[in-house]
């Protein structure tokens, strides 16, 4: 098994609205839902920090190079629309054909891959709070094994103003925060051991459990604990959670004494799951 | 998977438009005869395309979800669970799907106060979790049309790693409104039927169903004394990084999915004796799916059978990678392979070998089977499955 190293992190708050990215054709990216276009900004400025170009067109996608996300809501923007055209038409043509190709939840992992090339391993996880620390242990495992030498593993949602009021009604006091963060996993290269580069870190393990509920019932509402930001206020990043910290952690400035320290980050879903992380991080 | 743990197929489960259980999917897919039929579920008539493949959904025995996803859900993972001993620690659910979410969010937006937290897609491998008391990984992976495959591959490698003994693991799709006029408005939908592979083939035809397999680790399974049905031996998964809804004419990122599937059991082309397509029945997918197993079995590719189970039951989405893989593991242990349902003739110059009309006996046994899935977004996933 080979070791594997996080770097080139990135986050965005509210990116479900962009119109334009540096690497992204913009015409694509109108295209998109909130959570593609949220999904897209953040992998597409991680790849940018790690000296990625946009894909040339023709050109064959690498086959060594993965894209892995995790989402809680996935492409509810998209969904949303489609179900409203729905409750208006009278015939089939007062749909839209492109608002319904972005109903699947794999947009913002094919639309990166098309963007930047990548035709390695792909997957996306809808699991809930834990699926973007879920895509991270994924992808450190596909990289372990050898089934790609880099992934680029993504957190992301798009809020929609229906979700958000529904949202915000059952969770009182509790904001949500449109978040995406993104991070490369690699290979570490032999003989790199001593050498490690501030703001990157080596992946030590993962745990996944499911903790169950007395109340099996998932047609009932529920509470989604959320994190207490710095102003006092509740923040939920639903699926960005847990790799929104790592990634904020890997994108901070770095103090001038070298250290490593072990961080654990945990992400748990109120239907049950719970993911952690343990990463050893370089500053 | 050389070297570490095997991973074994110790029970199955599916509901699908042939009915309830395992033995009807079997009986239906060998008569050769197709589960299409007009739309009965809802009303058809704004749309072009008026057939489906409807599943009966099974009630569900506690009495508590009224969800149709679901109940398709519960009970192919209760079929597939049997009397194995199940939960804990080391239980996992892995669970692909497509649509989990979508029918409860959609139709109570028109309530004035859409309900936003039940609908998350991850809820329905929650409630499998809860219901089976698995209390190891739960996970649910969304890939659009390859999402059953990807689960199985997430579960099996899981069981590698150790993180689980045993796993539930499959996918399930209801039908609905929302996703019939979706493809309709695609005009995606065939007239008629699907007919995968087939010369006049003319569009797909939507499904529904569920269908489980319970993963286990060999020698755990072997200590109990259990039955091993088949063996998942290989996962792999690309991205055309293309088109997000037209699949790349070259097949080439599925031929990647594919030959990743193979490195990942030890396995070559050469030992491939039968292939479960994609085989949506559209013009595009099979011309594209042609393309990509003329790659990866080479010379070989005329003379293994290639399958497609969706003229039979339809698309399913996020379940149709799971049946298919049930389906391998049918051939696996029957020895002979089912005909495609819809596929009368093959267009002339392709290189597949289409079984039409009855079964097929291959010359050589099948001991391993390659089941492919191609899917919007332009996600491929590919399992290997072998005889045990």
């Amino acid at each position: 098994m080979r070791r594997v190293v996080l770097s080139a992190a990135a986050t965005v708050e509210g990116g479900g609205g962009a119109v334009r990215d540096e690497h992204v054709d913009a015409n694509r990216l109108r295209r998109m839902d909130r959570f593609g276009r949220s999904g897209v900004l953040a992998g597409s400025r991680a790849l940018a920090g790690a000296g990625a170009r946009a894909a040339t067109p023709g050109a064959a996608p690498d086959p060594r190079f993965g894209v892995i996300v995790g989402s809680a809501l996935g492409c509810r923007d998209a969904i949303t629309q489609h179900a409203r055209l729905l409750a208006a038409a009278t015939r089939v043509e007062d749909l839209a054909p492109s608002v319904f190709a972005a109903t699947v939840h794999s947009t913002a992992a094919g639309e990166l891959a098309i963007a930047f090339g990548l035709g390695g391993p792909a997957e996306t996880l809808v699991s809930g709070r834990t699926a973007g620390l879920e895509a991270l242990a994924l992808a450190a495992s596909r990289v372990a094994k050898g089934d790609a030498d880099r992934i680029l593993v993504v957190a992301a949602e798009g809020i929609d103003g229906t979700t958000r009021a529904a949202w915000e009604r059952e969770n009182p006091g509790v904001t949500l925060v449109e978040s995406a963060a993104a991070v490369l996993v690699e290979a570490e290269e032999e003989d790199s051991s001593s050498k490690r580069e501030p703001g990157t870190a080596l992946f030590v393990n993962a745990q996944l459990t499911f903790e169950g509920r007395e109340d099996e019932d998932f047609l009932e509402g529920v509470g989604q604990g959320g994190v207490r930001g710095r102003e006092g206020a509740e923040i939920e990043r639903l699926g960005a959670t847990g790799l929104w910290e790592i990634a904020t952690e890997l994108a901070q400035p770095r103090p001038r004494l070298p250290s490593r320290k072990i961080h654990r980050y945990v992400a748990r879903d109120a239907h049950g799951s719970c993911a952690s992380v343990t990463l050893e991080c370089f500053s | 998977m050389g070297g570490l743990r095997r991973v074994a197929v110790t029970g199955m489960g599916a509901v699908s438009a042939f009915g309830e259980g395992v033995a009807a999917l079997s009986a239906g897919a060998w008569s050769g005869a197709s589960a299409i039929a007009p739309v009965t579920l809802f009303d058809v008539s704004r749309f072009v395309a008026k057939t489906a493949a409807e599943a009966p959904v099974p009630a569900d025995r506690e009495g508590k979800t009224v969800d149709r996803g679901a109940r398709l859900a519960l009970a192919a993972a209760a079929e597939a669970l049997g009397g194995a001993p199940f939960g804990g620690a080391k239980a996992g659910l892995a669970v692909g799907t497509t649509l989990a979410g979508v029918d409860a969010w959609s139709s109570s937006l028109g309530a004035g106060a859409p309900a936003a937290v039940r609908s998350f897609p991850g809820a329905l491998a929650a409630l499998l979790a809860g219901r089976f008391e698995a209390r190891g990984p739960v996970a649910t992976v969304s890939t659009a049309c390859a999402s059953g495959t990807a689960a199985i591959g997430l579960a099996a490698a899981w069981i590698r790693e150790g993180r689980a003994v045993r796993v539930l693991a499959g996918g399930a799709d209801a039908l609905s409104p929302f996703v019939f006029s979706g493809f309709d408005a695609l005009r995606a939908l065939s007239p008629a039927a699907a007919r995968p592979f087939d010369a006049e083939r003319n569009g797909l035809t939507l499904g529904e169903g569920a269908a489980f397999l319970l993963l286990e680790d060999e020698d755990v399974a072997l200590a109990r004394g259990a039955r091993v049905l088949a063996r998942v031996a290989g996962y792999g998964s690309a991205a055309d990084a293309c088109h997000m809804t037209r699949p790349d004419p070259s097949g080439a990122g599925l031929a990647r999915a594919a030959a990743a599937a193979l490195a990942d059991a030890g396995r070559t082309a050469a030992d491939v004796g039968f292939v479960s397509a994609h085989g949506t029945g559209t013009v595009f997918n099979d011309a594209m799916e042609e393309a990509a197993l003329a790659h990866v079995l080479g010379s070989r590719a005329g003379s293994v059978p290639v399958h497609g189970l969706k003229g039979a039951i339809g698309h399913t989405l996020g379940a149709a990678g799971a049946f298919e893989a049930v389906l391998c593991a049918l051939v696996l242990r029957a020895g002979d392979v089912p005909p495609t349902a819809g596929h009368r003739a093959s267009r002339p110059g392709s290189p597949l070998f289409g079984v039409s009309g009855a079964p097929h006996r291959p010359e050589r046994r099948v001991d391993v089977a390659l089941s492919t899935s191609a899917a919007f977004s332009g996600t491929d996933a590919a399992l290997v499955l072998e005889r045990a």
